[in-house]
């Protein structure tokens, strides 16, 4: 699936996690625009604030996603893929933004389409250590852990 | 273990209930099972109406029909019907009469059962003495044939007619392929059996059947007034609990009112404290501290109380989705609830495990999802969503309301399409360890109705029970070595089979399946495809076939063109037609880099397509490039059997001329000084009986009147001394005779 969004800036990558049985702070997003990187956790509460943290990867991290984004070609991807969360292991979207266009791939959290299991393989550690508030390897920065 | 932590023994409800006589009116049922005006004609004339012996021996009641049964099935005409049994499950109240059931076949030594003594279920099917008196008949996964479904019922004086629809098990694709209908006819009198072998004295029912086409005698005997059971092993981390019970609900009881007698152990209640789990690490926990293992066919799944998700805050995950899947579910007691004005203030910011109705609803889903079932939101077959079991929780609250909040608003028992799945669901979809999550989702009814037999299994298919079919290659090559493949296959069965005599990679009835260092899975077949009459053999008791064939170049090119461990397995077709495949052995093959300088320039000569083209094809055609290169591995390599098998492929080739039928000239003459010359070459140093093999193995597929065959034949029988002796002369005959068709 490709729209046009213009506002987005190009060559920007977001990997998406949501959680069906679970409550309260539920989606996490990873959001990676050259060697920016920002965290945000969103609560199903609309009252609840967005948790979000920010920082630098390593340019040898911010390689190696420019390079696993390189390899992927969005018009050879399905904006679905199965029944994602369908035994409650969360569904993670993909967002890829190049040029004004942007494209979304929904897929099980643990079973990525191999077309971008090493998108996948890169971004979803970043986000597992952030929630379980651990160190994040390859990076400048050290995040604020979620609350 | 520790003691059954069960809460209510399961018999809740009686085996047989107080209407165990008297119907009171005529009941007609429709396809959905729903009762109501309906007309269902039963084959009346096949139908033997019980004569009951008044004051004693009356119909039943229609709720005894209710619960899960032992159906064998034997038959007055099939002396070698094996052993026919399995699960039926009916569902007999609230005004619906719904049978489905599922078939397993066993053959030991073809015993002839006695239609009037049903055997015992001992070995085969599994129950634990835990299980006291009600059981469930579970037999071994590999011995699954077909499952069946009624289309309509009626239960008129004790007498239950229905027709069903037969879905028939491929034991190979393990999936269903086709279906069929058929029928059958209990009688249900109060007479209480009260055999040795049964747990309980229990209802039996006698009747008869038409499946596949034949009438069979059936014997159903209840086992238990719920549909279907299973054993679930609770393991607790440290310093979580079990919710035992919460809100008037257990665990087992949420099952239980919904047919399903979940028997509950906790077991473990120290599993190391870890604040983090992931999805790898449960599946390790499971593997390392599941204790219930060796009950047989019992259909068992384990669940962890475990501490939080590893990068989120998920109350419960089936995590098991490694073959064999769906056995293992966990629940997270560390995640926990936000402070949404839907949950009851009690509630609100607690962890999970502090809220045991939420964790008695997450424990229950998650086992849900082990006997595969879905969220009502992503079914294909829509159920609506809501607050039974299945909902995840946020939808759940999604429903709450001020007078009704989080968890009291949950509803603890599965939606009625859920229900339905559970108790009538064929057995692959439902029993842990089997098909994976997700399977069955979609419509079982593929194919079209083919005639098969109470086994399930059509003449041609009988024969996967008798044949096998054994693959061998050599272990190790270097790359660029001319490798061979022999396939056998025998019958170990006790009457003679008639099956397809052409083993070879051409005629579409073998192919070999590869897996290759880089973990691609390719099939394989010969360059060429063949076309003709079905070949057979009538292979007796004991007997075999073989052939060899050559892997070197195949319809993948060069089959082994990489460095590293191949793992290869024929597939067999025995009749032409037919669905059934027969795989063999797995067979490993190491093909590494060539290690010496003789190796290297092997490797030069052969790894050249068109050297390639003329192995597989037995012949270099009017290239000269290939010939010569045929030419030096002949005569540099004699005692390997790639330089035997370049040099009968020279042999074949300049046994007659080849012309190129674009221009309409012979661009190749034959020459005999030249194929004697080869023969010579390919005789030297390998043994007469490796030279035959060889020989068959590079002619093309089903030529017996290629020249090399009667040439090497003509060799043979000279005076001239072979290596290997007699016998592998022989055995070189007889490889050879076999070929071109000599009795």
């Amino acid at each position: 699936m490709t729209t046009s969004d213009a506002s987005l800036a190009p060559g920007q990558v977001e990997l998406v996690f949501t959680y069906g049985e679970c409550t309260g702070y539920c989606t996490t997003v990873l959001r990676v625009s050259g060697m920016r990187v920002s965290l945000t956790r969103v609560s199903d509460i609309d009252t609840d604030p967005d948790q979000v943290a920010a920082g630098g990867a390593t340019e040898e991290w911010a390689a190696r996603v420019r390079e696993a984004l390189a390899s992927v070609s969005a018009e050879r991807l399905e904006p679905i893929y199965g029944k994602p969360d369908s035994r409650d292991e969360g569904a993670a979207t993909v967002r890829i933004i190049r040029d004004g266009d942007v494209s979304e791939h929904t897929y099980s959290a643990t079973d990525p389409p191999p077309q971008l299991a090493d998108l996948h393989a890169l971004l979803a550690p970043v986000l597992e250590a952030w929630v379980n508030g651990e160190p994040i390897p390859g990076f400048d920065t050290e995040f604020p852990q979620p609350r | 273990m520790t003691d059954d932590f069960e809460y209510g023994d399961g018999f809740e409800r009686p085996l047989i209930p107080d209407d165990f006589g008297g119907t009171p009116e005529d009941l007609v049922f429709d396809e959905t099972g729903t009762l109501g005006p309906h007309v269902l004609t039963p084959v009346t004339e096949v139908i033997k109406r019980p004569e009951f012996e008044i004051g004693w021996n009356w119909p039943c009641g229609l709720g005894v029909l209710e619960g899960s049964w032992n159906l064998e099935i034997t038959s007055r005409f099939q002396a070698r019907l094996g052993s026919l049994r399995g699960p039926m499950r009916i569902e007999a109240a609230d005004g619906v009469l719904r049978v489905s059931g599922d078939a397993y076949y066993s053959t030991p030594g073809f015993v002839l059962e006695r239609i009037d003594a049903p055997s015992p279920p001992t070995a085969a099917a599994s129950f634990i003495p835990h299980w006291k008196r009600n059981w469930y008949p579970h037999y071994p996964f590999n011995e699954y044939v077909w499952y069946f479904r009624s289309t309509g019922a009626s239960y008129v004086n004790g007498q239950l007619y229905f027709p069903f629809t037969r879905h028939l098990w491929n034991k190979t694709t393990q999936d269903f392929v086709s279906m069929d209908t058929g029928w059958m006819s209990f009688s249900c009198t109060s007479q209480i059996s009260r055999a040795s072998w049964l747990l309980q004295p229990t209802v039996k029912m006698d009747g008869q059947a038409m499946i596949g086409g034949q009438r069979h005698i059936i014997t159903a005997t209840k086992t238990s007034p719920y549909y279907r059971g299973l054993v679930v092993e609770v393991d607790v981390m440290t310093n979580r609990t079990w919710p035992n019970t919460a809100g008037g609900h257990t665990f087992t009881g949420t099952f239980r009112g919904d047919g399903i007698d979940v028997r509950m152990y906790i077991n473990e209640t120290n599993v190391p404290e870890d604040n983090t789990l992931t999805d790898s690490e449960c599946h390790a926990l499971m593997t390392a501290h599941r204790s219930i293992s060796s009950i047989g066919h019992t259909w068992r799944l384990w669940t962890l109380v475990g501490s939080r998700r590893s990068g989120s805050n998920t109350f419960g995950l089936m995590f098991d989705v490694s073959a064999p899947e769906r056995e293992g579910c966990v629940s997270y007691s560390d995640a926990t609830f936000d402070n949404s004005t839907l949950l009851e203030p009690a509630v609100r910011g607690d962890r999970l495990g502090d809220v045991p109705l939420g964790h008695l609803r997450t424990l229950i889903h998650e086992v849900g999802h082990c006997l595969n079932l879905y969220h009502p939101k992503a079914d294909d077959h829509n159920p609506p969503i809501g607050e039974t079991i299945m909902n995840q929780t946020g939808d759940v609250i999604s429903f709450a309301s001020p007078g009704n909040l989080y968890p009291s608003n949950a509803e603890f028992r599965f939606n009625e399409h859920n229900r339905t799945s559970l108790i009538h669901s064929p057995d692959p979809q439902i029993a842990p360890g089997w098909k994976p999550f997700g399977w069955g989702h979609a419509s079982p009814n593929l194919g079209v109705p083919a005639p098969t037999d109470a086994t399930g299994l059509r003449e041609t298919e009988r024969l996967g029970e008798v044949l096998e079919v054994k693959l061998d290659i050599a272990d190790t090559a270097a790359v660029g070595e001319f490798l061979t493949a022999t396939v056998a296959v025998t019958n170990h069965g006790s009457e003679t089979v008639t099956v397809n005599r052409t083993l070879n990679l051409a005629e579409g009835n073998l192919e070999v399946t590869v897996h290759t260092p880089e973990g691609e899975d390719i099939v394989i077949r010969d360059v060429v495809h063949l076309c003709g009459p079905e070949r057979t053999a009538e292979l007796g008791p004991g007997e075999s076939i073989q052939s060899v064939f050559q892997l070197f170049y195949t319809s993948a090119g060069f089959t082994f063109s990489r460095v590293g461990s191949y793992e290869l397995r024929a597939v067999f077709s025995p009749r032409r037609g037919s669905p059934l495949r027969l795989t063999s052995n797995p067979e490993q093959v190491t093909i590494h880099t060539a290690t010496s300088e003789d190796e290297s320039n092997l490797a030069d000569l052969t790894m050249d397509h068109d050297v390639g083209l003329s192995f597989a094809f037995g012949d270099f055609g009017g290239n000269t490039e290939a010939a010569e290169k045929l030419k030096r591995l002949s005569a540099n390599f004699t005692q390997t059997d790639t330089g035997t098998a370049a040099a009968l492929v020279l042999v074949n080739s300049y046994s007659r001329p080849f012309r190129d039928l674009g221009e309409g000239q012979v661009v190749r003459k034959s020459s005999t000084r030249d194929a004697e010359a080869a023969i010579d070459q390919a005789m030297t140093g390998t043994n007469a009986d490796r030279v035959a093999e060889i020989c068959t193995a590079v002619v093309a597929a089903s030529d017996t009147e290629a020249p090399v065959l009667g040439l090497l034949r003509q060799e043979l029988g000279s005076d001239k001394k072979t290596r290997g002796g007699k016998s592998a002369l022989q055995r070189a005959d007889d490889i050879l005779a076999d070929y071109v068709g000599d009795d």
